[in-house]
């Protein structure tokens, strides 16, 4: 299984990063961006979500280094990715910033099927739709 | 009874346009009650007596302009040139007092003029002249707030600095000013007397000698007062610091408990809120591992993979070193030489197990990767649920106490503990230099005492040797006639202050027991040398009105005024505008109760919340009548006092 490079950079486009902005600032419900951005992620996985859906557009900038989300994080992304190219038949990635591109991609198409869900919601109610998402399991 | 008001006739005042009213005369029923919504002409009334009374005097109405704005509007608009009067009628001692006071607007071309009249007073029908001196002979304008009170301003009386007026009024209920005048009088007697007997005697060289003396004493005398006096202010001062502080002192340990309290509060808000943040914290790391939660399936798949395809290369890595062995053996694994293409067809398969380039190291990696994975997903997450439950109860727990703690500190106003220490520290300093002050008023009086002795040694000496001499022996005892006087008219005023106190003090107690919601902790109302007021408590502390609530102010004013009323032995109307609506149930139940048994006449301008129905049932059998002031006519700007039918 192919990992990220720790030490690249998390981006996002402008309009991921303003619900980003929502999720970790107004609503307060994650204290980092790129916790929500993991999130994001293991959503769009754990929902079979083409990574492909998300219509956020905008300039791309970078957020975090890889290696502010935590080890273990960044492995259960990195085995989803795999997964998720297995299951759908898509190369597995060769280098880690394939690896880096479809976190990114797979997060741009969480956050923006979770934007219909969460926008406008307190702190409280979306920590309880992440409580319900993850009972699911 | 002495004052009765039998009734009120106003014109063209305010909200009445022609109105009489009439209060009935009922044994053993004093109390009549008026009953009138806020803006229908219960103050109205009060203020039209008072004009009536005193005029611009006392009655508020300073200037023509105020006086104008009196006229009935709606009348004014159809009448511009019209009068306004107030007529009241009493009864004193058998004889009808009609008093009435009347002023005329005029309107010339565009411009309004005013005419004010002076009061007329008729005494059983006769036309009296001097009406001002009868109106104050019967009821002084100086003690007019103790007739006709506002229960809005009421506690003004409890308050511990009287103005002026009221001292003055406060005098003339206890009869000073005639006393005063008597001691005046005599003292001026006595200097004409002196004035003559120094004429008469200016020749003779043993007289003179003695006035130099006296002379000198009593300027000594008169230095030493002032110092006495300015000591006393100093002692007063130095005890009104003291008793500032210990009231003060006495509101601390009686916060103590709440310090108490709110120290556990606080101490308890912070252990809740320390559980609190930890379990946000807690929740914050839960959220943060969310993804890995999510992804568990193939979290696990992965591992799963890793392991089939470790367990592979493993089986791949131990079959060759195995081979490897067998080729560099010389015997097989069951012990028999090795045939060269034996020998061969293992060296075969070792060479494509080398092609695999399977290396110890990647594989040790892998497996390290597996068992990380198998960690992870097999790692047992908090319960989100109980988390969120405990958050929840912490933070309800939090509010809860915060609530707490900012009501208590509300009970507890600015006090401060730091506030405690620093009094305790003052009140010391307060003691000693009450003390000092103590001390120094002693001493000064001391002196005043020999010096006063000394000026009467020789003004008896004076007058002895004035009557020796044949030339101004009358005079001489005339002299002597008059100090005694002025002596006799000073112990009279003392006397009599002292006397009227008593009965005041003794009126007052007897009334705030009754109205008081503290009679058990009450001993008595005292009234100090400047007329202000002091309770004396069962610990036998005298309480200064300021510390008490503003129910209590009011119940202790209102005790006050009904003394004065009845110690001014004219038990004069007592006329009340709205005096119970803003106290507590207790305070307004006990001066509701109290009202049958006071001596007086009593009118009460009411709203219903000054007499809830309840209230006016228990006094109902000591009410004269209940009238209401009706609005019949809304465009008219009209009301009309009726009795009531019903008791409400």
């Amino acid at each position: 299984m192919k990992r990220m490079n720790p030490d690249s950079k998390v981006s996002a486009t402008a309009d991921a990063k303003g619900f980003l902005d929502f999720l970790a600032t107004k609503s307060g419900a994650f204290q980092r961006r790129v916790d929500a951005m993991a999130f994001g992620a293991a959503y769009a996985m754990h929902k079979n979500i083409d990574p492909e859906y998300s219509k956020f557009a905008g300039a791309k900038s970078d957020l975090v280094d890889v290696n502010s989300l935590s080890n273990d994080v960044r492995l259960a992304l990195e085995c989803g990715i795999h997964s998720m190219c297995k299951k759908r038949g898509l190369p597995l990635p060769e280098k880690e910033s394939d690896v880096l591109s479809l976190f990114q991609k797979n997060a741009e198409a969480g956050l923006y099927a979770l934007k219909g869900r969460w926008e406008g919601k307190s702190k409280a109610q979306i920590l309880d739709d992440v409580r319900k998402l993850v009972r699911e399991i | 009874m002495g004052i009765r008001l039998q009734s009120i006739h106003l014109k063209n005042w305010k909200c009445y346009k022609d109105e009489k009213i009439v209060f009935p005369k009922t044994v053993g029923k004093q109390i009549t009650i008026i009953f009138g919504k806020n803006g229908f002409g219960k103050t109205s009334m009060l203020e039209a007596i008072q004009w009536c009374l005193y005029g611009s005097d006392y009655s508020g109405i300073a200037n023509k302009a105020e006086l104008l704005s009196r006229f009935h509007r709606q009348a004014v608009k159809s009448e511009p040139s019209l009068e306004l009067s107030i007529a009241l009628t009493f009864e004193k001692d058998g004889q009808v007092y009609d008093v009435s006071r009347t002023a005329k607007r005029v309107m010339k071309g565009t411009v309004e003029t005013l005419s004010v009249y002076e009061p007329q007073v008729i005494i059983d029908g006769v036309n009296k002249p001097d009406a001002r001196a009868r109106i104050q002979s019967l009821l002084p304008g100086d003690c007019r707030e103790f007739f006709f009170f506002d229960g809005v301003e009421i506690k003004e009386y409890a308050k511990n600095l009287h103005a002026d007026h009221t001292r003055a009024a406060i005098e003339r209920i206890l009869g000073i000013p005639e006393l005063k005048n008597l001691r005046e009088d005599s003292d001026k007697a006595l200097q004409q007397l002196t004035g003559k007997l120094k004429d008469a005697a200016a020749d003779d060289q043993r007289f003179v000698d003695l006035e130099l003396q006296l002379v000198n004493v009593q300027e000594q005398l008169e230095i030493a007062e002032s110092q006495l006096d300015n000591a006393k202010s100093q002692h007063e001062a130095a005890t009104d610091i003291y008793e500032s502080l210990m009231a003060e002192l006495k509101q601390m340990d009686a916060l103590q408990g709440k310090f108490d309290e709110l120290q556990r509060l606080e101490d308890d808000y912070q252990s809740h809120d320390q559980l609190l943040n930890e379990v946000n914290e807690d929740i914050d790391s839960w959220l943060r591992r969310s993804p890995i939660l999510l992804l568990k399936v193939p979290i696990r798949d992965v591992a799963d993979e890793l392991q089939r395809s470790s367990a592979v290369s493993w089986r791949r890595a131990g079959s060759g070193r195995f081979l490897q062995f067998l080729v560099e053996s010389d015997e097989c694994v069951c012990g028999r030489d090795m045939d060269p293409a034996a020998r061969e067809h293992v060296a075969e398969e070792l060479e494509k197990i080398e092609s695999g380039a399977i290396e110890d190291a990647a594989l040790v990696e892998a497996d390290d990767l597996r068992l990380e994975l198998k960690h992870i997903a097999e790692r047992e997450d908090v319960n989100i649920a109980n988390l969120l439950d405990r958050r929840d109860q912490l933070s309800d727990d939090v509010n809860e106490i915060s609530q707490a703690i900012d009501q208590l500190k509300a009970e507890i106003g600015d006090v401060s503990r730091e506030r405690s220490r620093d009094i305790a520290g003052k009140l010391q300093e307060a003691t000693e230099e009450m003390g000092k002050k103590r001390d120094l008023v002693s001493s000064r009086t001391e002196a005043v005492r020999q010096l006063k002795n000394e000026e009467d040694k020789l003004r008896r000496d004076v007058e002895q040797y004035a009557g020796s001499r044949k030339e101004t022996a009358s005079l001489g005892r005339q002299v002597e006639l008059a100090r005694k006087l002025k002596i006799a008219a000073q112990e009279l005023i003392d006397w009599r202050i002292t006397e009227r106190k008593a009965t005041i003090e003794q009126q007052t107690t007897q009334i705030h027991q009754q109205v008081t919601n503290k009679p058990n902790e009450y001993l008595s109302v005292e009234v100090k040398d400047d007329y202000t007021l002091g309770i004396r408590s069962v610990t036998g502390d005298l309480i200064s009105p300021d510390t008490l609530s503003a129910g209590e102010k009011e119940a202790l004013a209102f005790s006050f005024i009904t003394g004065l009323n009845l110690a001014s032995e004219t038990a004069a109307p007592l006329v009340m505008d709205t005096p119970f609506g803003h106290l507590d149930t207790t305070h307004q139940g006990n001066l509701v109760r109290s009202l049958p048994s006071l001596p007086s006449q009593v009118v009460v301008l009411a709203t219903d919340r000054d007499f809830p129905s309840n209230l006016l049932k228990e006094i109902r059998g000591n009410v004269a009548e209940l009238m209401e002031i009706t609005r019949p006519d809304e465009k008219q700007d009209t009301s009309k006092v009726n009795a009531m039918e019903k008791v409400k």
